[in-house]
């Protein structure tokens, strides 16, 4: 279409709004875990192999049990990541769903509307909040364990989807993140051995806002 | 500019007609959810119904009941240019009023058409197009946000949203039906800020699309960037196409977030079975839950820019008469 509405429409509020960065809530800083992945983080543009994807755990790190080869590669990505480029627009969002608990849902929305925050800024606070534990939080989500003494080793959890109790049933939770964002979040997600970018956000939001008194 | 326009001008800063010459591109729907957002979060919000079909009542359930006039009161108050008080429909829900819409609307276009010829616009009169802003200006002090639900393919109503509006907010498909749409309101527009030289887009949004069609998306946004002169006008939140969710809106006359409250309590299928047998009704969608949160994000968005268009208007002015006084 050759027609340049811009000429009728003149610029809209959300094109001009784009450029009012200062005026829209300010983002939250850079995850304090970002600068500790760089050399783990893919180039721009780069898909990242399964094996440069899976870090081991070293002797010094704190992040909870070591990860054998084998758990390792369980835990990769079913889908390789591709970090956001560098040279996309920082100014743009998107948006990302996440699926939580309905009490976490719930309790992002009173954290949202106390602090008067986005929701990037509470899934994001609440992963730096947990980043220490965040690794073992996401395998702790992924299977049922069985009884002191076992002989048994614990199963994968089984997704229930619609047929769970309506309480324990995961809901769209929707936040939005600029590509810059986007970068972390990939990275962590191929650092922690995280399946999406929803369960790293999941496991971090539900950790933080359900097992906490309320600061 | 005369006193009695800049009256009518602040008082109608948070109008907003969401309109598109397209049909079934989502105006409806966004207008219903998006009034139903900002009314749940405590804003005080009064939509407009200038369709003939009125769908807006089967979104909100009101369609038949005591409340539900045809647009009676809206073409009244418009034949008697705003001598009597706009007949609304208050608390369809908590905060959310309602302006109806229906078949007594028919006789708007024509009513318009005459008024039209009978007033050449250069003896100082009023325009005819802004029956509707000189309508709702005395009723606007009441409400933070005001929504008008426009026709598809009807000109004249139309520019009668567009002289009471000082936001548009156009949505659209991914395919080229919605471009063409937009291309078909710029007419309008330009022509309304005649009459309505505060009007402006707030913005664009990309409606029923499937989530995971990202290079349709990215499409679809390089080709109404591309349309705009390469400022697009989208805002960030897609409304996801949920055929269930549409349907079952309309059917109950529902809200998607009330919907997603509903289908939230609903027991297990399996629960339903065991104790009842067949279920008695069809079980809601948990497709609402998702659809909701666009609208809630797509409500976030438009009021980080309404706030970010006021702020920038207020600097605006005081820069203004910082100028003048110096």
């Amino acid at each position: 279409m050759s027609v340049d509405l811009s000429a009728q429409f003149g610029r809209s509020g959300a094109a001009q709004a784009r450029e009012l960065g200062a005026l829209l809530p300010p983002r939250p800083p850079r995850a304090a875990a970002s600068e500790q992945l760089d050399d783990s983080t893919p180039a721009a543009g780069e898909v990242s192999t399964e094996a440069e994807a899976i870090p081991q755990a070293s002797a010094d790190d704190n992040t909870g049990s070591p990860v054998d080869d084998q758990s390792a590669r369980r835990s990769a990505p079913s889908r390789r990541l591709q970090p956001a480029p560098a040279e996309v627009d920082q100014t743009q969002s998107f948006q990302i769903p996440v699926y939580v608990l309905p009490a976490a849902k719930a309790a992002a929305q009173q954290r949202r509307a106390r602090d008067r925050v986005t929701n990037a800024e509470v899934a994001f606070s609440a992963i730096d909040a947990t980043f220490p534990k965040l690794q073992q939080l996401l395998q702790s989500r992924r299977t049922v364990q069985r009884k002191a003494g076992s002989l048994f080793p614990a199963r994968r959890q089984r997704t229930r989807g619609s047929s769970a109790e309506p309480q324990s049933r995961r809901v769209a939770w929707v936040l939005q993140a600029t590509a810059e964002e986007l970068g972390v979040l990939d990275s962590l997600v191929v650092e922690l051995g995280a399946e999406s970018r929803s369960e790293l956000i999941a496991a971090a939001l539900e950790a933080d806002l359900l097992t906490k008194s309320r600061r | 500019m005369h006193a009695l326009a800049v009256d009518r001008q602040t008082a109608l800063a948070r109008v907003i007609a969401v309109t598109n010459d397209k049909g079934g591109v989502g105006k409806t729907s966004i207008v219903a959810n998006l009034g139903g957002q900002l009314a749940a979060a405590g804003y005080r919000v009064l939509l407009v119904d200038l369709n003939r079909q009125a769908n807006l009542a089967d979104d909100l359930g009101t369609r038949g009941t005591s409340v539900d006039d045809q647009g009676e009161g809206l073409l009244t108050g418009i034949v008697l240019e705003g001598r009597h008080p706009l007949p609304v429909a208050f608390g369809v829900r908590p905060n959310l009023d309602l302006v109806c819409g229906g078949t007594r609307l028919e006789a708007l276009t024509p009513l318009m058409v005459s008024k039209t010829m009978g007033s050449p616009g250069s003896s100082g009169q009023s325009s005819p197009f802004l029956a509707l802003a000189d309508v709702l200006a005395p009723v606007a002090e009441h409400y933070d946000v005001i929504l008008i639900d426009c026709p598809p393919e009807n000109f004249i109503l139309t520019d009668l949203a567009l002289g009471a509006a000082r936001w548009v907010i156009m949505p659209t498909k991914t395919d080229i039906g919605g471009l063409v749409g937009m291309t078909l309101v710029a007419e309008r527009f330009a022509k309304a800020q005649q009459i309505n030289p505060s009007l402006g887009l707030l913005g664009a949004v990309l409606f029923a699309t499937g989530t995971k069609a990202t290079a349709i998306h990215a499409a679809a946004r390089s080709a109404i960037s591309a349309a705009f002169g390469g400022q697009s006008p989208l805002f960030t939140t897609v409304v996801r196409h949920a055929e269930r969710t549409a349907q079952d809106a309309r059917r109950l006359g529902k809200l998607a977030h009330e919907l997603e409250a509903e289908a939230a309590q609903q027991p297990a299928w399996w629960v339903t079975l065991r104790n009842h047998g067949e279920p008695q009704a069809p079980r809601l969608s948990a497709t609402a839950a998702s659809v909701a949160a666009d609208y809630r994000e797509l409500a976030y968005e438009v009021l980080n820019v309404l706030r970010s268009m006021e702020q920038a208007e207020q600097a605006g002015a005081a820069l203004g008469a910082a100028g003048e006084r110096a």
